[in-house]
């Protein structure tokens, strides 16, 4: 999918319900627009698209913000811990094996945090980004930044679970990274369960 | 619940719709303000806009039919409604009424 396509793509899915403003965008792309300009216009519609979603229903976002954190941590205490630690001996002589701790490396252990943690963040989005698609984009936005001030604040202080930060320490072994990958990872869970929701059709 | 004033941007929007006539859909709307009110704007930031004015009762709207130039998309054609062009007098009474008696704006066209 080119960059053009995608910029459609994303409006149709994080604000859908703007095919005449599609249609402008497209008519001026083809007259000479830039596709920076065409990004631009893109990001514009969905931010006014989610802050007049916000606007109107706080309460959706509020409890669109508490499935997420709930999805999350639940994924995290229940299953989080047995998928992190089950191989624990198997990753530990491997990387013994591999001389990890002569070239020290060792933290590359803790890449095994980072399947369940990455399986929790796209799990939180994809819970939140439910099928009504006229809010999906306003709630993914709303867990997202949640998720992410908390992150900010509480990071690397191990809270609320060790599953939560460690993406930070392992990719790639600096924590700010974390910052970056969880939003794209919740986003990205969001818009899988949009795009599946969506029917398929003429995009640009 | 409507409000009773423009913003400015609301009235560059009414006033571009005027100008352009029957053809009034996003894209000469944006570019009339454009070149006429010298800023670059959002589709988006208008859309929004033209909403609100239609909400209010200001502006109407039509479809026209798709076109394949815009990947089968209709454009969405913009009139001003009566309540549109009282409002859009009203601003220009409202400003002119401001405008009068500053001996700083006096001898000057902008």
């Amino acid at each position: 999918m080119n960059p053009q396509n995608l910029a459609f793509r994303l409006l149709r899915l994080l604000a859908p319900g703007h095919d005449a403003l599609a249609g402008d965008l497209l008519e001026q792309i083809r007259s000479g627009r830039s596709e920076l300009w065409l990004w631009r216009q893109v990001i514009g519609v969905i931010v006014a698209n989610c802050v007049q979603d916000l606007r109107e229903d706080r309460i959706g976002a509020l409890k669109a913000v508490a499935l997420g954190w709930a999805a999350m941590l639940a994924f995290f205490f229940l299953a989080g811990d047995f998928l992190a630690h089950s191989g624990d001996q198997t990753v530990s002589r491997l990387l013994s094996y591999l001389g990890a701790n002569r070239v020290g490396v060792m933290w590359l252990e803790s890449l095994r945090y980072v399947a369940p943690t990455v399986i929790g963040c796209v799990l939180s989005g994809w819970i939140v980004g439910r099928p009504v698609l006229l809010y999906a984009a306003s709630v993914l936005l709303s867990l997202t930044v949640a998720v992410t001030a908390i992150a900010w604040y509480a990071a690397p202080v191990p809270v609320p679970h060790t599953l939560f930060y460690v993406v930070m320490l392992a990719l790639p072994y600096w924590w700010w990274s974390g910052l970056l990958i969880v939003p794209l990872l919740i986003v990205a869970g969001g818009l899988w369960r949009v795009a599946s929701s969506e029917p398929l059709g003429h995009i640009a | 619940m409507p409000r009773q004033h423009l913003t400015d941007f609301e009235l560059m929007i009414l006033l571009a719709i005027l100008r352009i006539g029957e053809d009034a859909y996003g894209v000469p709307i944006a570019r009339e303000i454009e070149e006429t009110g010298g800023r670059s704007v959002l589709v988006g930031a208008i859309y929004a806009a033209l909403d609100r004015l239609e909400e209010n009762g200001l502006v109407t709207s039509t479809y026209g039919d798709p076109t394949p130039e815009r990947g089968g998309r209709a454009k969405r054609f913009f009139k001003v409604t009566s309540k549109g062009i009282k409002a859009v007098k009203e601003a220009r009474r409202a400003f002119t009424a401001l405008w009068t008696g500053i001996p700083e704006l006096k001898g000057g066209t902008a």
